[in-house]
């Protein structure tokens, strides 16, 4: 429905006013027909392919994409709308201090604070910092576990533009019937007029939060100690020294008289 | 303060009056490997089973000039930062193992007298 929905419509069907059925939106968060899955493109993976979606005039065409690490979007990439994300996982060690240096390296780079616990902070950065962000992140401490990825939401957003241009169109179209409706059909005709507007409101919500995902890119910063595995992947080496090694027996001293 | 009644796993060991240890122990080894090896698996042990940050490595070589290799690891005990430093050498079918922690605070504080007597060790 998507692709028919755009230029390549019947002429007859380009101004049609479509139904409210076509426009429905589940919940406050998804649309229920005719939306492309999103993209998941992991950046680490070398071998991801081009995505051969056109590339629609989004308000983001013109954001510079990341550059200048391993983590650099392709050229195809560039002006679709990319929402990165990166989580790492760090050895537990001076938790309170690297969790307040994530938070000023946020508000460094123009972003913002958006979660803190005890072990874990996420902050969001703007895009073009997003690279630098990580860069710095990655000198943090000992880095356990990461994961960097792009999540290209370029067709939802297109298909929720299309679809916010059309109930628009209806809503007008209602609203102009209604100035020459009689009572009777006037009170139908305001019913659906709330219907198409609490739609409309609905994807400009949707939109806006997709707007602020590819503008802020997300980094989550979580600290750990690995959780023992029930089942072993790698042997054990056989040296008994090796349990004993660690701050507790180092520091273990035992009681003498003096 | 050296103690005298030092216990296994360790062949000697000090304290400070602030906490920072110091501690020495030698591992009899069938057979010699090599120091890559050893550190590797210390590395491994403290950093994926004892979840200790790696902080810093480093070539380090006491008195006698053997090639050694210093691991700086960090975690935190009860939301306080503690810093354990263990240094390698490699004998004839014995593994020399120096160690040293307390608190970050305590180890930062005693630094320099902390290298002093890691870097005078004498292995026999």
């Amino acid at each position: 429905m998507a692709a028919a929905e755009r230029d390549e419509r019947p002429v007859g069907q380009k101004n049609r006013v479509v139904t409210l059925e076509e426009l429905e939106v589940t919940g406050s968060t998804t649309v229920s027909a005719g939306l492309a899955p999103t993209r998941q493109l992991l950046m680490q993976s070398p071998a991801a392919p081009p995505v051969s979606t056109p590339v629609p005039a989004t308000p983001f065409a013109s954001t510079p994409a990341p550059s200048g690490s391993p983590y650099t979007a392709d050229t195809a990439h560039e002006a679709s709308m990319l929402a990165y994300s990166a989580d790492f996982t760090l050895a537990v060690f001076e938790v309170d201090k690297s969790l307040a240096s994530v938070e000023t390296l946020a508000r460094q780079l123009g972003g913002y604070l958006a979660q803190r616990g005890d072990a874990q902070i996420t902050i969001r950065v703007p895009r073009p910092r997003f690279v630098e962000a990580i860069a710095v992140l990655e000198k943090l401490g000992d880095i356990t576990h990461r994961n960097v990825s792009a999540e290209d939401v370029t067709d939802e957003y297109v298909d929720l533009d299309l679809r916010l241009k059309n109930a628009r169109a209806m809503r007008d179209q209602l609203a102009g019937l209604l100035k020459g409706a009689i009572v009777k059909d006037a009170v139908e005709i305001e019913k659906e007029l709330a219907k198409v507007t609490e739609v409309i409101e609905q994807i400009e919500g949707r939109l806006k939060v997709m707007r602020d995902k590819v503008e802020y890119s997300s980094i989550t910063v979580s600290f750990q100690a690995n959780a023992p595995s029930p089942v072993r992947t790698t042997a054990i080496l056989p040296f008994t020294w090796l349990d004993t090694m660690g701050l507790e027996p180092l520091l273990n001293v035992p009681k003498v008289s003096p | 303060m050296k103690l005298e009644n030092t216990q296994p796993p360790y062949d000697w060991r000090a304290v400070a009056p602030d906490g920072v240890a110091v501690a020495m122990r030698v591992v009899p080894l069938q057979d010699k490997a090599d120091l890559a090896f050893w550190t590797h698996a210390v590395t491994l042990r403290m950093r994926e089973m004892n979840g200790y940050a790696l902080v810093d490595t480093r070539e380090v070589k006491p008195r006698d000039g053997t090639a050694g290799k210093e691991l700086v690891f960090g975690h935190d005990e009860s939301g306080k930062p503690f810093v354990y430093r263990v240094r390698l050498y490699l004998g004839d079918k014995r593994l020399f193992v120096v160690e040293a922690g307390g608190t970050k605070e305590q180890m930062d504080r005693y630094a320099a007298s902390v290298d002093w007597m890691l870097a005078t060790v004498k292995l026999m």
